[in-house]
């Protein structure tokens, strides 16, 4: 009887479950367009509908049911739960806010996926690096060829929109990095030190960049040391100039990478004819070493790199035949750790520490300078997410540095002992301020113990997303620059150098495809001058202005297996600055510089060919400090390089680069000399550079072990 | 007899009605996604997800369907946002879900790598092959793990030297394995064997042709 009793009860209940009812409703945007593919149901139960493309949906109910909770979810929108009576009505209709991000939105959901507000700069990875043609793995040589980045020949270092080097700054884990290029003497080209794969991003701005970052007119390059724990490996490479070594080890929540690399020219330079005559070849020691440790909820990275390098030559410059002596000694320590941990699941704390030593001596036809240098930095980042359309960062960031400069020669010399100390506060929201508009908005106020008085930088970016391909954005701020310490020797700084950015970037993305426009104008105030009274000494009256635009179109999908990029920068600039108290365009702008970059993937041969062409038009060069009448135009710049890597097998890959394919003899750039008279030329140190290498990469191997497991 | 008929009729309706609404759920999720309606699965699975949170098999085929879709077409654009979403989950699920999820790792840095061969090739082997290995480390016998990890191997041996013994031996191994499996987890992932089966039948074509 109970049983019976019993199924009557679900019977009972079947029935009336088996009269349903329909709900439905039509779900928009805020612009009342129809919302398409929403995910729409009653909480707790699993009949429900997708809208449609007029964004209509509907679904049956349970008559039974006198209330629940309409809940609705889209991947781009924000998930919406509407308490319903459903007996009163039947059809809703919903508004669903857009969640949809601008590109590189701070979202601090976990670990490793905090992604910076970078929407102004343009990131590469260590792929990008290593596989373009003429930077075999110089992360400056690859720079390079993006958009408002300049590299001189006989110089190597960064110059970001008519900017000198030392107007940008290179970041490590967010710590600025005193030391970012190998050691030289007189007219020697530097190159990055770092190991491009060390990096798991790389992105470069080229102005208007975020105030967490300062003392930099022109802009920054961020590196950024993957947070993740790799896996175990083993690394060698071979090559006509060299060897290095890397391991990799993991264990439990710890990696442990070090790499050895040691680089001596001397067998590929007395194989290949140079310019100059080598008396002790160049030759560098460096070892880097790379500890990470996952905590709960962060991590720690530990970065420290040590090199030793040497050099001593004869170079005949022409065409006054002077014969220049150079040799140089140099010893490097960088460490850099950073820290950083969830505090909450929207909030992130940064604790990054920099600290750096150099020794060096370059000696120069008699001449000598000795440089001692410490460096310290101290950043604290606090970065917070409060609410879906509103996140800030904020924190400190202390510099200082010491360094000890003889120079002179045998008899005389002259000592300097300098101590810069910065200290710089910043902060900044970014703010959704409707679905497609983005408004960043910050300011860094920084404090220098050489200049009395402090400054204030306000800097601000509005992004307008148009569509889902089309973003445009304008972007403006203050920069200021202390003088180095090499540059305090001399001049006595009254006030900070100071430049004006106003950026506008439209970026067209479009299946894998980018065009990036930049239209860009620099005003630069309070740089140094000579003053009129003709004593020599300084004033900061000095002024300069850049303007121009970039374009920028990289395409990996069109052609199959084939990558290329190019870019072409316009820049006009002119200053008022040291010596010329006339506008003059700066010895170091090119006006025209162009890059096209291809890499074409041959299945059949398994291997990647690269090939990069850039161009730049002539440099201008004036000799005396007053005479403007006479200039000295560089040769135009037409490089092709050319890089093949060959797959062998299991992760051995042969790597062939050839420098200047053609074998072109450019004129870089004019000495002047004391005298006065025809200047001499610099010019590359050898036509072609060609680097064979060989590299191979043991993963941890369980086979063996494994087939025992089964 | 009456009676008992009318008994047995009510404890085979008993047990119908036994059938939770999790399972009918699946089920419907199942159906939809067998009959081709990806999108219509990914809805059923994702308001399943949410009313059992501490389950993870919805969520597991939510980032499943995802993927397979995406080895479709891993040149469409949506593809690498699909795979840093799925990255997400996974990463939630890892510690819970055991070995299925690493598979399903392994599976979703695959896909990451189809999206730029070229660029992605090196680092990403790397990845893969550690989450299929750290998956057998959990299972020594996962047949799906085992089946992976073959075919991964299988499919760079464009450029790898692959030894195709330890490779069918795998294969054996995951098939083997295929037949085993039982598990009392309803809807525990169960795919794999005749992707497997056709993959040692090309293997054995392919060996063919190298011995003439």
């Amino acid at each position: 009887m109970k049983t019976l009793f019993g199924l009557f009860l679900v019977l009972g209940w079947f029935t009336m479950q088996a009269q349903p009812r329909q709900l439905s409703g039509i779900v928009r945007d805020k612009k009342n367009k129809p919302i398409e593919q929403v995910n729409v149901y009653l909480e707790g139960s699993f009949d429900g509908a997708l809208s449609d493309a007029k964004g209509y949906f509907s679904f049956e109910v349970e008559d039974s049911l006198v209330e629940g909770v309409l809940k609705l979810k889209h991947p781009h929108y924000r998930s919406l739960s509407v308490p319903v009576q459903l007996k009163q009505k039947e059809v809703y209709e919903v508004v669903m806010e857009q969640e949809e991000d601008v590109l590189g939105e701070i979202v601090i959901k976990a670990v490793g996926s905090a992604k910076r507000g970078r929407t102004e700069a343009l990131a590469f990875t260590a792929m990008d690096v290593v596989s373009t043609a003429g930077s075999p793995g110089n992360i400056i040589g690859a720079l390079s060829t993006l958009p408002g980045a300049q590299v001189n020949g006989e110089d190597g270092r960064l110059l970001i929109r008519g900017g000198k080097a030392d107007e940008s700054a290179i970041y490590v884990n967010g710590n600025r990095v005193a030391q970012p290029y190998t050691a030289a003497v007189g007219a020697m080209p530097v190159r990055s030190k770092f190991n491009p794969f060390l990096f798991k991003g790389m992105s470069f701005s080229a102005g208007g960049y975020s105030a967490e970052f300062g003392d930099a007119l022109s802009g920054i390059l961020q590196l950024d040391i993957a947070e993740d724990i790799d896996p175990s490996r083993k690394d060698i490479s071979i090559s006509t100039v060299g060897a290095s070594f890397g391991e990799t080890r993991q264990w439990k929540k710890n990696s442990l990478t070090y790499h050895l690399n040691y680089l001596n020219l001397g067998a590929y330079t007395a194989l290949v004819k140079q310019r100059y005559k080598s008396k002790k070849p160049f030759s560098t020691s460096a070892g880097e070493v790379v500890y990470k440790r996952a905590i709960q909820d962060g991590g720690y990275v530990l970065y420290a790199a040590a090199d030793y390098t040497t050099m001593a030559y004869e170079q005949t410059v022409k065409p006054s035949y002077r014969v220049d002596t150079l040799a140089l000694r140099s010893n490097t320590i960088d460490v850099n750790s950073l820290y950083f941990k969830k505090l909450t699941p929207f909030m992130r704390l940064d604790v990054g520490t920099g600290l750096g030593y150099s020794d060096y001596r370059g000696e120069q036809n008699g001449g000598f300078l000795t440089s001692e240098r410490w460096n310290l930095n101290q950043k604290i980042k606090l970065s917070s997410q409060w609410s879906g359309r509103w996140q800030s960062i904020g924190g400190v960031d202390i510099q200082v540095a010491q360094v000890n400069l003889v120079q002179g020669m045998k008899q005389q010399q002259k000592q300097d002992k300098i101590q810069t100390n910065q200290f710089a506060l910043f902060f900044e929201n970014q703010w959704r301020v409707m679905a497609d508009l983005t408004w960043r908005v910050g300011v860094r106020i920084n404090k220098a113990n050489s200049i009395s008085k402090g400054v204030i930088e306000p800097r601000t970016m509005l992004t307008y997303q148009a569509d889902s391909r089309q973003q445009i954005s304008f972007s403006y701020g203050i920069f200021h620059q202390a003088l180095n310490a090499e540059q305090m020797r001399y001049i006595e700084q009254e006030d900070w150098m100071q430049a004006h950015h106003y950026i506008v970037n439209y970026t067209y993305t479009f299946r894998k495809r980018v065009l990036r426009a930049e239209v860009f104008y620099k005003d630069y105030r309070k740089l140094l001058l000579n003053s009129s009274t003709g004593t020599g000494a300084y004033t900061q009256e000095g002024t300069g202005y850049a303007k121009g635009f970039d374009l920028f179109w990289k395409d990996n999908t069109t052609f199959k297996n084939f990558n290329y990029w190019i870019t072409y920068t316009y820049l006009d600039s002119q200053r008022k600055e040291m010596q010329r108290r006339e506008w003059v365009q700066p010895s170091y702008v090119a006006k025209h510089n162009l890059a096209v970059v291809t890499k074409y993937w041959i299945d059949a041969w398994k291997s990647q060919w690269s090939m990069t062409y850039n161009y730049s038009s002539p440099r201008y060069f004036y000799g005396g400090a007053a005479d403007l009448t006479s200039s000295y135009a560089s040769s135009p710049i037409h490089n092709i390089s050319m890089s093949w890597a060959y797959v062998l097998q299991a992760q051995k890959i042969v790597f062939v680069s050839v420098d200047n394919l053609l074998g072109r003899n450019p004129t870089y750039a004019y000495q002047f000399n004391a005298k006065g008279g025809q200047p001499d030329v610099v010019q590359p140190s050898a036509k072609r550079f060609i680097y064979v290498g060989f590299m191979w990469t043991i993963s941890s191997d369980k086979k063996a072990n494994q087939i025992e497991n089964l | 007899m009456k009676k008992v008929l009318l008994l047995i009729f009510s404890c085979c309706s008993l047990m119908s009605f036994g059938q939770t609404a999790y399972e009918k759920g699946m089920q419907k999720a199942m159906q939809e996604w067998q009959g081709g309606n990806s999108q219509g699965a990914l809805a059923i699975l994702e308001r399943i997800a949410d009313a059992n949170p501490e389950n993870w098999i919805p969520a597991y085929y939510q980032v499943f369907i995802v993927i397979t879709q995406g080895f479709q077409d891993p040149q469409n654009e949506a593809v690498e946002q699909s795979v840093s979403n799925n990255r997400f989950v996974i990463e939630q699920w890892l510690a819970q879900g055991g070995e299925e999820w690493y598979v399903l790792q392994g599976m979703n840095e695959t896909l990451d790598l189809m999206t730029d061969p070229m660029n992605k090739g090196m680092k990403q082997s790397g990845v893969i092959i550690k989450a299929y290995e750290k998956a057998l480390e959990l299972n020594p016998a996962n047949p799906r793990a085992l089946f992976s990890l073959a075919s991964f191997y299988l499919n760079s041996s464009k450029f790898m030297k692959v030894d195709t013994t330890y490779c069918s031996n795998l294969l054996d191994k995951a098939i083997e394995q295929f037949d085993q499996q039982n598990s009392e987890v309803p809807f525990y992932p169960k795919w794999g064997k005749e992707w497997a089966l056709k993959t040692q039948t090309s293997l054995a074509n392919q060996q063919e042709k190298v011995n003439k």
